[in-house]
């Protein structure tokens, strides 16, 4: 019999997993990956910024290129895994050269000091380039399937809201009615400013001063023909994340701020009319232990005030695992209620040791299956 | 509090103005801030606790059920927080600081020119960066704090966002913004005014990441890294309770609890000492500080609660 998840993996052709930083998404992300390979899908997996542990356990290295997972024999795999460790100026770089003019631009922006400063060093924009890599991806046609390991939540919100973060750039034509206005003026030595955009710079320049300004117009000059071109394959993708084919899964664990921040995200998938299709809760307890808990509690419960002295630990053991009970189960609840969502929920038991190696991640898949 | 071999108190951290705290998501980061705070609140420090986050994490800390946004907002006797905006810290450096209030009308406040300065990479950074400057530099009533704590962002968007400043330096701009950009990167330099402190936990993965990324920030990040913190880690006395619990044998039904509990404080040990011995390769030994296994920690944090976490650390 077939699980919800491995229903989800044959319905939906891309599987988005979002939650809070340390819940275990990019793990989550790599079981749901190589269940749906071992059912025989040719899978693609997208991770943004993941551990080097786990991509080296991979045999995959960071970059911008997607390289097959070699299982070897000795694991039934019927389809197959296509990974990609996404380094944010990897992908940049790529981006630039795909959609500058000519291979000359290209050179040019690849060395330009702001673009050097905004692709290594600044937050932010690998996001942007995970979902440009994935829009690539969908487009391909390659994959029966294709799952995304998103970044902790608050960068998460932002894509969800606006994965087109060009977009009011765009809409609003600011480069027809700033950058471009105001180079010209720069060029030309014109010093009286004339238009409306060329006032509203001239304002921004008490500001700044005017040689950062000029450097800044001058970059996003050379830069328009990639800004036209990441803008496209935003509003493109921003199709594909409502379309029919993409699902949602959160992934949270079972402490108040991981579900207040899964909360969050369910919300905002349903402002912005996006599929949640399930919910894991990782690093429970493993379930085992439940019944042996509740029994030994139970048994102290009657014998009162003669407690083992080793029974603090059992006692914290057994308040977390209420916890993580009450709280999975609030949160189902609190989804049904107030958002009118029934999404699956899944348990993933906590492992004491992290995925070393293929062989430990191969199996961490059949906490997804089993 | 241990520290290595060495006992500090809490003042080790009033020298500063401004303190950074960071690490991998899930750590504890916002609870391990917010203890701090109180507890620094409690010994008569004027504490601003700072983030910087689409949805807040400090408020239910406190209680508060509104989140309280880009407004310093006083949380206790002594202790204030603020979700700072990057936008409006903007809006303050013109309207406040240089005194335009009506350029500010005139230009800023105009969709066309929003668009062009959200499309500016590194904008948002420069103007938190700068706020938290001017916040612990420029100190006037009711704004005279003596300590400004900022629960920061994960390790990587942190590392970035420190070195935002650097960025904008290398980037070939001049002009009045680079040369307040100047100051606040002379700032986060200067060790006596600012230091960043790290928040780990025993477990591989985090373990292994953070002894990763330490050399990292000591050397390619502008601020001084004052210190280590291992949140969840057990005392050395809890496997005395584990042999007692292991050796029992009037609970037969408790076979695997007891399996699991070994394997998991064993491990954790064996995580911390790892840990340990890696800072001590890094010649950082006396700069981790041990924080307790606290078990579940639920919302509010109380005042209890912030002290176990921070205890022997009291003057």
């Amino acid at each position: 019999m077939m699980n919800e998840l491995e229903t989800l993996i044959d319905r939906r052709k891309t599987i988005i997993l979002l939650g809070s930083g340390g819940v275990g998404k990019t793990s989550c992300s790599l079981g749901v990956a190589i269940l749906a390979a071992r059912k025989g899908k040719k899978v693609g997996l997208l991770s943004i910024d993941p551990a080097k542990r786990l991509a080296s356990a991979m045999g995959i290295t960071l970059g911008s290129h997607l390289k097959t997972v070699d299982f070897g024999q000795e694991f039934e795999m019927k389809g197959r895994l296509d990974a990609a460790m996404l380094d944010q100026k990897a992908v940049f770089d790529s981006m630039v050269k795909k959609h500058a003019p000519t291979p000359e631009t290209a050179e040019k922006i690849l060395a330009h000091p702001i673009y050097i400063a905004a692709s290594t060093k600044l937050a932010g924009p690998g996001e942007y380039m995970a979902l440009a890599k994935l829009q690539e991806m969908i487009e391909s046609n390659e994959f029966d399937l294709i799952v995304l390991d998103t970044p902790p939540d608050t960068h998460a919100l932002d894509f969800l809201s606006r994965p087109n973060i060009l977009s009011g750039f765009m809409e609003n034509k600011v480069m027809n009615w700033l950058v471009k206005p105001f180079h010209v003026a720069r060029k030309m030595g014109v010093s009286k400013l004339l238009t409306v955009g060329e006032r509203l710079m001239g304002g921004l320049t008490r500001v700044t001063g005017i040689q950062a300004l000029s450097v800044m117009t001058e970059f996003l000059v050379l830069m328009q023909q990639v800004i036209e071109g990441f803008h496209k394959s935003g509003e493109k993708l921003l199709e594909t994340l409502h379309s029919k084919e993409t699902g949602f899964v959160l992934v949270t664990s079972c402490h108040d701020a991981a579900l207040r921040s899964a909360r969050n995200l369910a919300e905002q998938l349903v402002t912005y009319g996006y599929a949640l299709d399930g919910v894991i809760f990782n690093k429970c307890m493993p379930l085992n232990l439940s019944d042996d808990l509740l029994s030994y509690m139970e048994e102290e419960k009657v014998n009162t005030g003669d407690k083992p002295n080793f029974h603090c630990l059992i006692d914290t053991l057994y308040q977390v695992y209420k916890r993580e009970r009450e709280a999975a189960q609030h949160y189902v609840r609190l989804l049904n209620d107030h958002y009118d969502l029934s999404p699956f929920a899944i348990k993933v038991p906590e492992r004491v040791q992290s995925l070393h190696s293929l062989e430990e991640i191969y199996r961490f898949s059949f906490a997804f299956d089993h | 509090m241990k520290v290595g071999q060495r006992m500090v108190g809490l003042q080790e951290f009033f020298k500063y103005k401004l303190i950074f705290i960071s690490g991998k998501g899930g750590v504890g980061k916002s609870v391990v801030t917010a203890s701090l705070a109180v507890c620094a609140a409690k010994l008569g420090k004027k504490v601003l606790l700072v983030e910087n986050a689409s949805r807040e994490q400090l408020p239910p800390l406190f209680s508060h059920k509104e989140p309280i946004g880009h407004h310093e907002t006083q949380i206790m006797e002594n202790l204030y927080s603020i979700n700072l905006n990057s936008k409006e810290c903007f809006r303050e450096y013109v309207v406040e600081h240089l005194g335009m209030a009506n350029l500010y009308k005139k230009v800023f406040d105009r969709k066309l020119m929003k668009s062009f300065l959200d499309a500016i990479p590194g904008l948002n950074e420069t103007m938190l960066l700068g706020r938290l400057y001017h916040t612990c530099m420029l100190r006037k009533p009711p704004r005279d704090y003596d300590l400004v704590i900022f629960d920061s962002p994960a390790s990587g968007h942190f590392f970035n966002l420190l070195n935002t400043p650097a960025a904008v330096l290398s980037s070939g701009l001049g002009g009045p913004l680079v040369r307040e950009v100047t100051k606040v990167s002379n700032f986060l330099k200067n060790p006596d005014l600012c230091a960043s402190f790290l928040v780990s936990i025993p477990e591989e993965l985090v373990r292994s990441e953070t002894l990763e990324f330490i050399p990292k920030i000591i050397s390619e990040s502008p601020v001084r890294l004052g210190g280590v913190f291992l949140n969840r880690s057990y005392s050395q006395s809890i496997k005395e309770k584990l042999n007692l619990l292991i050796s029992e044998d009037r609970y037969p039904s408790l076979m695997e609890v007891k399996d699991y509990l070994k394997r998991k404080i064993t491990m954790s040990l064996e995580e911390q000492s790892k840990f340990l011995e890696g800072l001590k390769g890094l010649g950082l030994s006396e700069q981790c500080v041990l924080l307790p296994e606290i078990g579940y920690v639920s919302e509010p944090l109380t005042i209890e609660l912030a002290r176990r976490i921070w205890k022997g650390a009291n003057p």
